[in-house]
C-alpha cells in the first residue's frame, strides 16, 4: 500500500516538473531568437506640392475684349479688340491653342461653296510684347507684331488652331489683338428684298475658347 | 468671363489643361431701299404706278427710303413702263427730280429745297448718287409729257449694290 502511494506521487513529480519547465521554456523563449533593430527619421517633415495650371484672360483696357458685341459689319469692316492671356498657373505651358464654336447665320461662319460665293467672318489672332496702340492698331514693339493664328473663316476655328507661340511660362502672358472681320464682296439687294445665301442681317454667337496644356513632364535627380 | 482650369493626374500620360472661355456676339449689316408713294411706310417689293389722267396729272411723288443699317452712298432706280391698253405707240419717257433738303408739295408741284434733275428713261435704269443717313428718304417727283396718249404703267424698282455703300473701315476699341 505504501509502495503503491509512493509510485504514484512520482508520477506526478514528473508531470508537474514537466509542466513547470514549458512555462519557462514559453516565457524565456523570446530573448533566446530576439534580434537587433535601428531606424531613422527626418527631423521635419518633407514638402511636396503639386503645381498649378491656369489660363486666365482679361480685356486690354480700354478695350471691351469680349465683353460687348461686334454689330451692323458691312462687307470690309474689321473689328480689333484688345485681350490680355495670361498663363497665371505655377506650371509652364505649352500647346496654346484658341478655337471658337460658332452658332448663327451659317453663311456668316463658313464660305459658300460655288456658285455660291459669299465670304463667312475671319478671325485673326496677333501679338504685341510692347503695349497695342488702340487708337490705330499697331504694334509699338520695334519688331512689329506677330501673326499667331492666320486669318481664317470662322468655321476653321470649330477645330483649336494653334498659335505660332505656344509655350507660355507661368506667370508670362501674351497682348493679343483678335480681329474679327466681313471680307468685302458683292451682294445686290432690289426692292428691300435681300438675296439668297446673303451675308446681311447675320448673327453669331462666338466662345472663344483658349487652351493650354502643362509642360512635358520630367524626372529630376538632386 | 468663365475661367477653367483642369490638373488632370489620372494616368501618367495624362497632362494638365488649362483653358479660358467666353462668348461674343457679332451680327453683320444689310443695304438696300424701296420705292413708296410720298410719305408712304417702307415695305418691300417694287412701286407700281397707273398713269391714267397725265393731262390733268403729269406728276407722280415718290420716296425712295433707305432700309439699310448702313448709310447709301448711292442707288439704281430701274424703271419698267408699259402701255395698258394695245396699240403701237411709243413708250413715254418718264423723268425723275429730287428735290434736295426739302419736300415737294403734291398739290402745289413745289419743291421747298433745291431740285435736282436725276435723269429720264422710257425703260431703263437711273443711277441715283444722292447720298442717304440710315432710316432717311429721297424725296423725288416723276413726270412725263401730257401728250403721252393712252393709260400706262410704270413700275419703280431700286437696287443696293455693295459698291453702293461705305468701304470697309477698321475699328479698335
Amino acid at each position: 500500500m505504501r509502495q503503491s502511494l509512493h509510485r504514484t506521487l512520482s508520477s506526478w513529480r514528473g508531470l508537474v516538473i514537466a509542466f513547470i519547465g514549458g512555462v519557462l521554456l514559453l516565457v524565456a523563449g523570446p530573448s533566446v531568437f530576439a534580434s537587433l533593430t535601428a531606424q531613422t527619421s527626418n527631423a521635419s517633415p518633407q514638402t511636396v506640392a503639386s503645381g498649378t495650371l491656369k489660363l486666365t484672360m482679361s480685356s486690354t483696357n480700354p478695350s471691351a475684349g469680349f465683353s460687348t458685341s461686334i454689330t451692323n459689319l458691312a462687307p470690309g469692316d474689321a473689328v480689333n479688340r484688345y485681350i490680355d492671356l495670361t498663363n497665371s498657373g505655377t506650371l509652364d505651358s505649352q500647346g496654346l491653342t484658341l478655337g471658337i464654336a460658332s452658332t448663327g447665320t451659317a453663311s456668316l461662319i463658313t464660305d459658300g461653296v460655288a456658285p455660291v460665293t459669299t465670304k463667312a467672318l475671319r478671325v485673326t489672332v496677333r501679338s504685341c510684347v510692347a503695349a497695342w496702340n488702340q487708337t490705330n492698331g499697331t504694334c509699338a514693339d520695334a519688331g512689329g507684331a506677330v501673326t499667331q493664328i492666320a486669318s481664317a473663316p470662322l468655321s476653321t476655328f470649330a477645330s483649336a488652331q494653334s498659335f505660332t507661340d505656344a509655350s507660355l511660362a507661368a506667370a508670362a502672358g501674351l497682348r493679343l489683338q483678335i480681329q474679327v472681320s466681313l471680307p468685302d464682296q458683292n451682294e445686290t439687294t432690289t426692292n428691300g428684298v435681300l438675296p439668297t445665301n446673303t451675308v446681311q442681317n447675320g448673327s453669331v454667337g462666338l466662345t472663344y475658347t483658349f487652351t493650354e496644356v502643362q509642360r512635358t513632364a520630367t524626372t529630376t535627380n538632386s | 468671363m468663365t475661367v477653367v482650369a483642369v490638373l488632370s493626374m489620372r494616368v501618367a500620360l495624362a497632362a494638365g489643361r488649362g483653358a479660358a472661355t467666353t462668348s461674343q456676339t457679332v451680327t453683320s449689316a444689310r443695304w438696300g431701299s424701296v420705292v413708296v408713294l410720298q410719305g408712304q411706310s417702307a415695305t418691300s417689293g417694287a412701286l407700281v404706278i397707273d398713269w391714267t389722267n397725265v393731262k390733268k396729272n403729269p406728276y407722280q411723288f415718290i420716296d425712295l427710303v433707305n432700309t439699310s443699317t448702313v448709310a447709301l452712298l448711292g442707288q439704281t432706280m430701274t424703271l419698267s413702263t408699259t402701255r395698258n391698253g394695245s396699240g403701237n405707240q411709243p413708250l413715254p419717257t418718264i423723268s425723275l427730280t429730287l428735290c434736295r433738303s426739302g419736300s415737294w408739295d403734291a398739290t402745289a408741284g413745289t419743291c421747298s429745297g433745291t431740285t435736282a434733275d436725276l435723269g429720264s428713261t422710257t425703260t431703263g435704269s437711273i443711277t441715283v448718287t444722292e447720298p442717304v443717313a440710315v432710316g432717311g428718304r429721297l424725296a423725288l417727283r416723276a413726270s412725263t409729257s401730257a401728250g403721252t396718249g393712252s393709260p400706262f404703267t410704270s413700275t419703280f424698282s431700286s437696287a443696293v449694290s455693295r459698291a453702293q455703300i461705305p468701304v470697309g473701315s477698321v475699328v479698335n476699341r
